[in-house]
């Protein structure tokens, strides 16, 4: 790129001015207050804009500075330049009510929009803080600025010795990262899903161990009602055991053990009495009545009756017993004193008594089996239950191992992180390999320009600079002011070289100050040798003097 | 004499079958064990030969009901089972004391032991597993020659399940030996030694046709065929996919590819090959059916690793490709290379 007119329309002191410029070095010589510094910042301004600070900062900024003496509402400027064999003009308009900017190719007259991007690629992607920090060189501050050590890293990330492609790293590292962190996603996604058919399973674990416990309960108390009646029926099969106080007794303790569903009868047995009474009654009077037409019956049908009413007789006495034997006897003390009739009665209470007893045994037994069905039952529903629980935990241990899919995303998130730690230690490598082409190339031009008096410049990527001398190292700040400056110089052309591929203006703003002769000449030859269009504003006459020796 | 061997049937398995058959499928292989036996009802058939693996776990006792009451509905069939490593008779297992049909003649012990069917004139010979594994050879058995027709059964075939020498049936004597353990059907000696395979796949990678042997001993030998019964198939299949194919088309092609192969079976895609780099497949949204089980992606993006390496041996591409010199496909170190370089490709201006 070369600068061919600068035209300032109305920027500082200047006013409806043009400046033509040729290819190689050029001079811009005048004295203090001359307005070359307004110059230097025209064509900064130009290339990038002139953006107004905000509050207290804009009293002090570039704007205000240049703001022009006259009209300021009239802040332009036209700068016409060349670049890739083709004529541009780019008119920029800096006032705040008409701020704008255009950029035409005069060649063939197409539109270039400034917004989009076109004049940065015109500049191969310079910002203004690296058009500071390398081809544009100013007065006593010619230190690159830190910016430029984090671009010159960022550069040699995406450094390219051949080719003309640009990768950009950390687009890759991140695009890695996200691919990570969502295959890290994913596999939580799949653990969870493991986790919750296992906490399906665990809950199922959960109530057949509640079943099981349950059943484990009911067996306990029917082992329990199991061993009562067992011992009950012992009892009751052991003859002459059985006196009555006793066997009401026990029965009565039976009775609460085994609750009101085994002997129902005892609660309704009261009812039974009345009914047992009504049918003694009519028992005994078929007696009486037999009794009285005694001889006859004996061959007539009173037969039949005396048997019937010993029936009726033994039915009432039976229903009775089962209510309460010890009331219905009272009873019959109380309603019948009659002797032979409480023989007979007695008798036949003893009659019932054996046959009441193997009933309740008979019971007593049939209620036995059929605990022990209940027992038997219990004890399967126990098993199956237990069986289910370790077909459930075998269940549960298959799912603990790892499913393929896992084990292929933890794989991938592997080899992410892989590609991640390789990709940044390749890209290590290519600062390394960067920094050693930066210090080559700094090293070349510092060479020449101090005529071999320096030919070692180290440079790490802090930017800090070190001079190898005779196989000493001294600190660039140790040298002198001219020589750091040089040094400087170097750094900055080293990278302008290596990060811009099209050769922009190099511009200098009284920066030779510190230069010797010596040094200034052999700046200057090698800034000629340059493919560079070169820009000098100076207050002194020397440069000139020099360059008309070449 | 004709019999029919099943195996491996999984009673109670839950596999995975996809979206639209998973919970059906417990079912399902119940109802293809039912009617095997109606099939045995139906033709008659002599002997029902159960080689193992029978449930899937520890069968509950009204598995068993339901089982012996299938057995019970034969009136010609004798049935002959063992058990396998996954219903293994444990500690009280309710193999140990359900009591069979008297049709049903099961060899529960854990040595060689054997029923005669004197109607046929047939000796069955087996043993149940009484361990998860077994890992001794043990059907290194010679034919006793209690019965004019001799048949073993036996479950196992690998390592930790009673690894089994093929030459060791070959001249063993045994007319026939019903095998078990092994899902795929195949013949370890042909018409002599042969696997029934499981009845219905019962795990996603069973793949291939299942069902049952139908076999004939008569005094000309034995002669056998494997019947494919089973109501779904796993496929596993391989697409190979080029760099013209987009979602779109790989979606419809595994459309069609499903419909031509049956919609009741249940799939497995693998996509392989080169795809545009630009292309990344969503696989989780081709199942249209609801029977695919899995795609997986092996795609690569259309790299050519050499070339990309001589083309950018000095910028970081070609040191990032450097980094992986020597390594192999499939390995990590290779899946990290394909990642890194598609990042890196993705993220650069060519």
């Amino acid at each position: 790129m070369e600068i061919r007119e600068l035209y300032l329309k109305n920027f500082g002191k200047f006013s409806d001015c043009h400046f033509f410029m040729e290819d190689g070095i050029q001079i811009f010589y005048g004295e203090n207050e001359y307005g070359k510094s307004t110059i230097y910042a025209f064509i900064k301004a130009m290339l990038f804009g002139l953006d107004r600070g905000r509050g207290r900062a804009a009293q002090n900024d570039e704007f205000s500075r240049y703001e022009p003496w006259e009209n300021p509402n009239y802040y332009a400027g036209i700068m016409r330049f060349t670049s890739g064999g083709k004529q541009f003009r780019l008119e920029r308009s800096f006032d705040r009510y008409t701020k704008s900017a255009s950029l035409v190719c005069e060649d063939d007259g197409e539109e270039l929009s400034v917004e989009d991007g076109d004049l940065e690629m015109l500049l191969g992607g310079m910002t203004k803080e690296s058009f500071d920090n390398t081809i544009a060189v100013g007065q006593l501050s010619a230190r690159p600025g830190q910016e430029l050590a984090e671009e010159l890293k960022n550069y040699a990330a995406n450094y390219y010795e051949t080719g003309s492609s640009t990768v950009d790293l950390s687009g890759a590292l991140d695009k890695l990262r996200m691919r990570k962190k969502s295959v890290e996603q994913e596999i939580k996604i799949l653990y969870e899903k493991q986790e919750e058919k296992r906490e399906v399973i665990r809950r199922e674990c959960q109530y057949v161990t509640k079943d099981a416990e349950k059943l484990q309960s009911e067996l306990e108390d029917n082992q329990e009602k199991l061993k009562t009646s067992r011992d009950l029926l012992r009892d009751m099969e052991l003859p002459g055991e059985m006196d009555e106080p006793d066997k009401d007794g026990r029965g009565e303790a039976y009775n609460e053990d085994a609750g009101q569903k085994k002997h129902p009868d005892t609660d309704s047995g009261k009812s039974y009495i009345p009914l047992g009474l009504l049918g003694i009654i009519a028992g005994i009077a078929g007696r009486i009545w037999s009794f009285f037409t005694g001889s006859q019956s004996i061959f007539t049908g009173g037969g039949a009756i005396s048997a019937m009413s010993w029936m009726i007789l033994a039915a009432g006495i039976l229903l009775v017993c089962f209510g309460g034997i010890k009331s219905i006897r009272h009873r019959f003390h109380k309603k019948y004193g009659g002797e032979e009739l409480q023989k007979q009665i007695e008798n036949q209470q003893g009659n019932d008594k054996q046959f009441q007893k193997s009933e309740k045994i008979e019971q007593e037994k049939e209620y036995l089996q059929k605990l022990k069905w209940e027992n038997q039952r219990i004890k399967s529903e126990w098993k199956e239950k237990q069986v289910r629980f370790q077909n459930l935990q075998e269940q549960l241990a298959e799912l603990d191992m790892p499913e393929p899919k896992i084990k292929n995303l933890q794989m991938t998130s592997q080899a992410l992180q892989m590609a991640e730690e390789k990709l940044l230690s390749a890209s290590r490598q290519m600062v390394q390999g960067f920094g050693d082409i930066l210090n080559r190339k700094a090293s070349g031009i510092l060479g020449q320009i101090t005529e071999g008096r320096y030919t070692r410049l180290l440079v790490d990527e802090q930017l800090n600079m070190t001079l190898l001398e005779d196989g000493r190292r001294i600190p660039v700040e140790r040298v002198s002011a001219g020589t750091i400056e040089q040094v400087y110089f170097a750094l900055r052309m080293a990278a302008a070289e290596i990060l811009y591929e099209e050769p922009l203006p190099v511009i200098f703003d009284d920066a030779f100050a510190f230069y010797d002769e010596k040094r200034l000449k052999s700046t200057l030859k090698w800034l000629s040798e340059q493919q560079r269009q070169v820009i000098i504003f100076t207050c002194q006459k020397r440069e000139q003097e020099i360059i008309k020796q070449f | 004499m004709r019999f029919i061997h099943i195996a491996d049937v999984h009673l109670g398995a839950q596999p995975d079958a996809g979206s639209a058959y998973s919970a059906g499928r417990p079912q399902e292989i119940w109802e293809s064990f039912s009617q095997v036996i109606a099939l045995c009802e139906e033709e008659k058939t002599d002997v029902l030969l159960i080689a193992g693996d029978l449930f899937h776990r520890q069968p509950l006792l009204r598995e068993l009901k339901e089982v012996n009451y299938l057995f019970s509905t034969l009136s010609h069939t004798q049935v002959v089972f063992i058990v396998g490593n996954h219903d293994y008779i444990k500690k009280g297992s309710y193999y140990r004391t359900f009591q069979w049909n008297e049709n049903v003649h099961p060899l529960l012990g854990s040595e060689l032991g054997y029923v005669m069917l004197q109607e046929f004139n047939l000796a069955v010979y087996g043993f149940s597993y009484h361990a998860r594994e077994i890992r001794e050879e043990r059907y290194n058995l010679k034919a006793p020659g209690t019965a004019e027709y001799e048949i073993l059964l036996a479950h196992g075939g690998d390592e930790k399940h009673v690894p089994v020498r093929t030459d060791a049936f070959e001249n063993s004597g045994f007319d026939y030996v019903a095998l078990g353990h092994i899902h795929k059907p195949q013949a370890l000696v042909k018409n002599l030694a042969v696997y029934a395979g499981a009845l219905e796949p019962v795990d996603k990678n069973d793949t291939g046709q299942h069902g049952f042997v139908r076999g004939e001993i008569t005094e000309k030998g034995t002669h056998v065929e494997f019947v494919p019964y089973a109501s779904r198939e796993y496929i596993h299949l391989a697409l190979r996919v080029n760099e013209s194919m987009t979602n779109g088309s790989v979606k419809d092609y595994i459309k069609g590819t499903v419909e031509k192969r049956g919609v009741q079976n249940v799939y497995k895609f693998i996509l392989r090959g080169y795809r545009d780099a630009d292309v990344e497949f969503d696989t989780a949204h081709m199942d249209v059916y609801g029977n695919i089980l899995e795609i997986e992606d092996e795609t690569r993006p259309a790299y050519d690793y050499q070339k990309l390496y001589e083309e950018n041996q000095d910028n970081l591409i070609g040191k990032f490709i450097g980094e992986f010199s020597g390594c192999t496909e499939g390995s990590i170190e290779y899946q990290a290379l394909q990642e890194g370089v598609q990042a890196l490709l993705e993220n650069s201006l060519i």
